[in-house]
């Protein structure tokens, strides 16, 4: 027992994380990209974004670098240094058009995942 | 670039977070290393800049806590085959850039002092740098001597610096 919880609704609160942080991680990518497809903008605004997003509240500000990292050594977005004439430095992100391109499967495919979970729950009547 | 701090302690607690960013990251190519801590410093410097409190070492805390907490690098008795590859690569760096600088300053005697100056044979003894004839022995380069001895020099400065990039997250800067 922890917290309160009895064993098996400690088991169902672990397995409900462990599916909405798997969930999160596919989610995490296609807001990435639907953000820097609308505009050019550099990390602390862009983290600052995807906190407002339902779920990414508490986001640790330094894994949103390596996510963005890989979408660059994927082509999906371009990334640039610009030297501020005060502040700090900031690199801009924007993405490419090979990641629109993907961006619009990625929302085809979610969108068709919704569809198919709200055709099984009319079924099921749930 | 780099983020520059008025307080020891607040320089103190970000020397820490970056040991454990170059920990976190050191797997990773050079290049990409010396990415993610400029990127840091950027995200840094722009949460102190949003933060009001008005003690340094608090507004770092709080943006480093906000960026995510990372493990330390264990102490070196639980790491030996990363810290001996790492004192093993400075070994290399420092011995390929004392024999550059040798290999230079031979270079540049074997102008003044042609004569003297080169790489020697001895049937007995084999090949021999030296500043001084070497009696019994046969000098085999000649004037070459100087573009053999830059061009090693060159080549083990290269070395170095491979090495080096290798070692060290901050030795470049990333190119985007």
């Amino acid at each position: 027992m922890r917290n309160g919880c009895t064993g098996a609704e400690t088991f169902v609160s672990d397995g409900l994380e462990r599916w909405s942080a798997q969930a999160r991680k596919g989610y995490f990518e296609l807001l990435l990209l639907t953000h820097l497809a609308r505009e050019r903008t550099y990390g602390y605004a862009l983290v600052a974004k995807l906190r407002q997003a339902p779920g990414f509240a508490e986001l640790a500000e330094g894994t949103v670098y390596p996510v963005l990292a890989r979408l660059k050594a994927d082509g999906f977005i371009t990334a640039e240094w610009v030297t501020e004439e005060t502040g700090p430095p900031r690199k801009y992100y924007v993405a490419t058009d090979e990641g629109r391109a993907v961006l619009t499967r990625m929302r085809d495919i979610w969108t068709s995942m919704n569809a198919a979970l709200d055709a099984a729950g009319e079924r099921d009547g749930s | 670039m780099g983020l520059e701090f008025e307080t020891a302690e607040a320089r103190r607690i970000w020397a820490d977070y970056r040991r454990r960013l170059a920990w976190r990251d050191r797997d990773l190519p050079a290049i990409e290393r010396s990415e993610r801590v400029l990127e840091a410093e950027a995200h840094i410097a722009e949460a102190m800049q949003e933060a009001s409190d008005d003690s340094e070492p608090e507004r770092l805390r709080a943006a480093l806590d906000a960026f995510g907490s990372l493990d330390a690098p264990p102490p070196a008795w639980r790491a030996p085959v990363h810290f001996a590859l790492r004192y093993l690569g400075m070994s290399v760096v420092v011995v390929c850039g004392l024999f550059a600088l040798a290999f230079l300053h031979m270079a540049a005697m074997e102008i003044f002092n042609p004569d003297a100056v080169g790489l020697y044979w001895n049937p007995g003894d084999g090949y021999t740098l030296s500043y001084e004839n070497q009696p019994g022995s046969r000098e085999v380069l000649g004037a070459w001597f100087i573009p053999a001895a830059l061009a090693a020099s060159v080549s083990l400065i290269g070395i170095a610096a491979g090495v080096y990039r290798l070692l060290s997250p901050s030795a470049s800067r990333a190119s985007t």
